[in-house]
């Protein structure tokens, strides 16, 4: 198959029309709009805010601080189309800047939360060893995924939100489609690697 | 989707954007036709895609499982105000953030009403709360934030005190007649201790409480640094 301009379907394109009212709405202070349009976007921004956040740090609380910096910000917006990215930058951002805090803040604050968890954990475990044990299983793949090259982690991240495509997520992080595959491609082949301990292959981020 | 790959990708990329399709459900007759292709001269392309699937499958539920916090979180469209200090206080009432945010909401009170004082929060160094002291003759104790400080002080010169966490974790918040807020919270202090033996409890078919060693697994030392 090709790679060519593809034909969008007439629903979608009805999609992107009614999406584009809503973001002008939203940025012309429409309360209702802006929320629709969050509640719409907000799991793929959980997403990229994974790929991209230090490792320990609240989700919800970085969540809760992007949804403020869209509300004081979206007045700013005037292009629709602009949209995705947009959140993107401010998803990408807040995630970064909370990397840059958290760095300065190490010691015996680290030591004191790790030797929480470690107490936190070792009870829990007890409780219920096998959930105790898959979310933490969880918790490692995701932040090996934090760990792969940012260039493949997003996208790696981002497919794995329900129903997002490869032109979905071009669309957010300004990729051409064929790019997108290949960074995923890659990155799940880097994952595997990073999952079973095997020495990285070294490969530059080329796409 | 099956786009081609871009031009200039090599082997390696190709078989893993074929088994990426394979992956998703996405591989046309033609992929299909090229790895076969493939497997005839390497078989252990099969076995990739096996474990592609299964890394597939439980990221999935991990990313699904870890993004449904996002559901938790609307727009704080009420909120308007840009100005710094009191983002901060918006954000320690809005709801979800409240954990992260509730050591900021603590200060702001603490600091305000000099009541419990917080002893120097996890630093290394002496407290430096408020506590009176006279011609090196330490004056009682008469309130509950002095003989925090001094539990603090003495804990960390025996060892015995890490520290405290700086966020507080709130339970309860109810507001007052006065346009205030009361707050239950949790303190987080870190103590350490060194024994012997470790045990812990556990739970007999009959629904009976024992004990037993934990020697199997050693408790892990994190280092300071």
């Amino acid at each position: 198959m090709g790679v060519g301009r593809r034909m969008v379907p007439a629903s979608k394109r009805g999609d992107r029309v009614g999406e584009s009212d809503l973001i002008r709405r939203a940025s012309a202070g429409d309360a209702e709009a802006a929320g629709l349009l969050w509640q719409s976007h907000r799991r793929w921004v959980a997403a990229i805010v994974l790929a991209h956040k230090p490792q320990g740090t609240d989700l919800e609380d970085l969540l809760q601080e992007i949804a403020l910096t869209v509300v004081e910000k979206l007045h700013q917006l005037d292009e629709p189309g602009a949209f995705k990215g947009w959140l993107r930058s401010i998803a990408v951002n807040a995630a970064r800047a909370t990397g840059r805090k958290q760095t300065r803040r190490a010691g015996l604050l680290k030591l004191a939360r790790t030797e929480l968890d470690a107490s936190q954990r070792s009870r829990a475990d007890f409780e219920d060893p096998s959930g105790v044990e898959r979310a933490e299983r969880s918790a490692r793949l995701i932040d090996l995924v934090a760990d792969l090259p940012e260039a493949y982690g997003e996208c790696v991240m981002l497919r794995c939100v329900r129903g997002m495509s490869h032109a979905q997520i071009g669309e957010i992080t300004g990729l051409p489609e064929t790019t997108v595959e290949t960074r995923i491609a890659r990155g799940r082949r880097k994952l595997k690697e990073l999952a079973q301990g095997a020495p990285e292959t070294g490969k530059a981020v080329t796409s | 989707m099956s786009d081609a790959p871009s031009t200039g990708t090599n082997d390696r990329d190709r078989h893993d954007v074929l088994i990426a399709r394979v992956v998703d459900g996405n591989a046309t007759s033609e992929d299909w036709r090229e790895l076969r292709a493939i497997a005839s001269h390497d078989q252990s392309i099969w076995a990739e895609i096996a474990e592609q699937q299964d890394l597939k499958r439980e990221l999935d539920g991990a990313v699904e499982d870890a993004v449904s916090v996002a559901e938790r979180v609307e727009l704080p469209m009420h909120e308007h105000a840009s100005v710094a200090p009191r983002r901060r206080l918006r954000l320690a009432l809005t709801g979800g953030g409240w954990v992260a945010a509730a050591g900021l909401l603590l200060a702001f009170t603490v600091g305000v009403r000099g009541g419990v004082q917080t002893p120097a929060l996890l630093s290394n160094g002496p407290s430096d709360g408020q506590r009176t002291v006279s011609a090196g003759i330490p004056s009682p104790i008469t309130s509950a934030g002095e003989a925090l400080a001094k539990y603090m002080e003495l804990g960390r010169q025996s060892g015995e005190v890490i520290g405290e966490l700086p966020t507080s974790l709130v339970l309860e918040r109810t507001p007052t007649d006065d346009g205030r807020y009361k707050v239950v919270y949790l303190r987080q202090i870190v103590e350490q201790t060194f024994v012997d033996d470790v045990y812990q409890t556990a739970t007999d078919d009959t629904g009976q409480t024992f004990v037993v060693p934990k020697a199997s697994t050693p408790a892990a030392l994190p280092t300071a640094n």
